[in-house]
């Protein structure tokens, strides 16, 4: 499947509108949000994966996010390894995670799946709380050093901006890759009917296996980039706070598609930072505007927005068959 | 081409199927019927890897596959279709057939994600076959659609054609033309006698008599998880165990 001339057109629009922001936003704080939006993106992207095209409900993101920020950390605090070598074994930590848990999981039920993947989570954080010796515990890991691109290190937050946007669009074009070949068919067979699929001669197992295991890399890599950026990190990173707004931005943003989780990761980050609502409330509020979106977007953004395609298309031929 | 060897399943302690033997061979079409929960659905599930039976095996062209993954199965070129409707909704109905035609090349995790020219040529291939299909079938013009969007006649038609993507030598069917108009039968019934000629095995499961009669050279009749009968479609409409099985005494 090729993109279409209109697409590759958006893809370059929104491209350079991300290369030029930094250029009219002088502000820190917004430049910051921009950021944090980049590694949502990323972290969005490994949710999606799973549970917009296997239509597995995973709630593990967070702990691959929280391993991968950990790994980094410590590899590069103890081991003093270059931020590169951080970042790639961060990435293979999630990913060598992600395939121990989702060999016994990915074998039970739907729904067993999502209480083993919850677990984890919550067992992840228990360990970086608990096990001092490692982690230093709830008093966290202070002065990682930030990010390292051969020769020249990425201080400026303006520097971060681009470093970011360059691995935020290798993702996205991986990904794009990724769901459009037959890798990716197969994975949205398991969503739309696994029996059927395994009667079509896919292994469905290893389908959902490759899945999780990408979405671990995905998540490792979102971590080790918000530990450098961040330069500390606690066992906060494992928060169920970063699942709920990663299913807000998912959901909404429509799952299963590539550009609907950019949007959900975008609006979701921008919208209520710039409206300043407090953390507590914004909780509150999510819960509301997710209820209102299921029920009269259930497919999110992108569905929404195909279903008005469609109906104007078909009003359009209609008047073109009176005609 | 397809040996059942003293096939037995129970659930939950009742039988469905008990000591189940029979043999369909190459270039036949053969039936299987029986009342309602005879245990046709089960035998076909043992075979095709879903259920996997208590006792017994299943042998196709002469090598055992009891009990192996339903993926493996389907891999050797022994293919079904569902009693109810089965298709990916939200996929099109061309990516339907490239899903059931794409079986596990090109699927490797680290490379599975480069759009290599081969797979590429290979896909193209698959919409040739794909669209070669639907036009036999009468449904050329639906390639597009998403596959949850047609009338159910439309997805049993989209069901076949998936089934025969990947170019089987057996084809089950369990109830193919079951709420299908009488046109369509006609159409499926002749696609179906086309390709026996040339050269696929079936094995059809059908309540419609009149259909089994037309399509089947032989049938097997199950009654209560048994084989009760077997032989050319006439006679076995004639045997007293099968006409008690379906009216009772």
């Amino acid at each position: 499947m090729r993109m279409s001339r209109r697409e590759w057109m958006l893809v370059l629009a929104v491209t350079g509108i991300a290369l030029l922001l930094p250029l009219v936003v002088r502000s820190n704080y917004l430049l910051h949000i921009m950021i944090m939006t980049e590694i949502y993106v990323i972290l969005a992207l490994s949710l999606n994966l799973v549970l917009g095209y296997a239509g597995l409900l995973s709630l593990a993101p967070p702990a691959f996010f929280g391993i991968g920020a950990y790994t980094s950390a410590l590899l590069s605090l103890r081991l003093h390894l270059p931020f590169c070598s951080s970042l790639a074994l961060a990435g293979v930590a999630g990913l060598v995670f992600a395939a121990a848990i989702g060999i016994p999981s990915l074998r039970l039920s739907r729904h067993s799946f999502v209480i083993v993947t919850l677990s984890f989570t919550l067992l992840a954080q228990l360990v970086a709380t608990k096990w001092t010796d490692l982690t230093r515990g709830a008093m966290g890991l202070p002065g990682i050093p930030p990010a390292a691109v051969l020769w020249f290190t990425v201080t400026s937050k303006t520097l971060w901006y681009y470093f970011l946007l360059g691995l935020t669009l290798a993702s996205l074009a991986f990904f794009t890759l990724l769901v459009r070949s037959r890798l990716g068919r197969a994975i949205q067979t398991v969503r739309e009917d696994e029996i059927l699929a395994q009667a079509s001669g896919i292994d469905t197992w290893r389908v959902k296996f490759y899945t999780f295991a990408v979405s671990g890399l995905l998540g490792g890599v979102a971590g080790s980039c918000y530990a450098h950026y961040i330069t500390f990190i606690d066992p906060s990173v494992f928060d169920f706070y970063y699942m709920e707004n990663l299913l807000i931005m998912v959901i909404l943003g429509g799952s299963g598609t590539v550009w609907g989780t950019v949007a959900g990761a975008v609006i979701f980050n921008m919208v209520p930072e710039l409206l300043r609502i407090h953390p507590e409330l914004r909780t509150f509020l999510y819960g509301i505007v997710l209820l209102v979106a299921v029920t009269v977007a259930p497919e999110g953004l992108a569905g929404w927005l195909r279903a008005r395609r469609a109906r104007q298309e078909n009003i359009v031929q209609e008047e073109v068959g009176r005609a | 081409m397809l040996e059942i060897r003293g096939l037995t399943k129970h659930f939950l302690g009742v039988p469905a199927l008990k000591n189940v033997s029979f043999t369909v061979e190459r270039g036949e079409i053969a039936g299987l019927i029986g009342p309602n929960g005879s245990g046709k659905t089960t035998l076909f599930d043992c075979v095709t890897g879903f259920l996997a039976p208590d006792r017994g095996a299943v042998f196709y062209r002469e090598r055992e596959i009891t009990s192996a993954a339903p993926h493996a199965i389907a891999r050797l070129g022994l293919a079904r279709i569902f009693q109810q409707v089965r298709t990916f909704p939200r996929l099109t109905v061309i990516e339907n057939l490239r899903a059931a035609g794409q079986q596990h090349q090109g699927l490797r995790l680290t490379s599975g994600f480069i759009p290599w020219k081969r797979i590429r040529d290979l896909d193209r291939a698959l919409d040739e076959r794909a669209l070669d299909i639907l036009s036999a079938l009468g449904i050329p013009q639906v390639a597009g659609f998403p596959a949850g969007t047609l009338s159910y006649g439309q997805q049993k038609l989209l069901e076949i054609a998936m089934a025969l993507m990947s170019g089987p030598d057996l084809l089950l069917l369990d109830e193919p033309v079951a709420g299908v108009n009488p046109t369509l039968i006609e159409t499926i019934k002749e696609y179906l006698k086309q390709l026996n000629r040339e050269g696929t095995t079936f094995l059809i499961i059908e309540h419609n008599l009149q259909v089994v009669m037309d399509l089947c050279h032989r049938v097997f009749v199950l009654d209560s998880g048994e084989l009760i009968a077997q032989g050319p479609a006439a006679a076995v409409q004639q045997n007293e165990r099968v006409l008690e099985a379906y009216f009772g005494r």
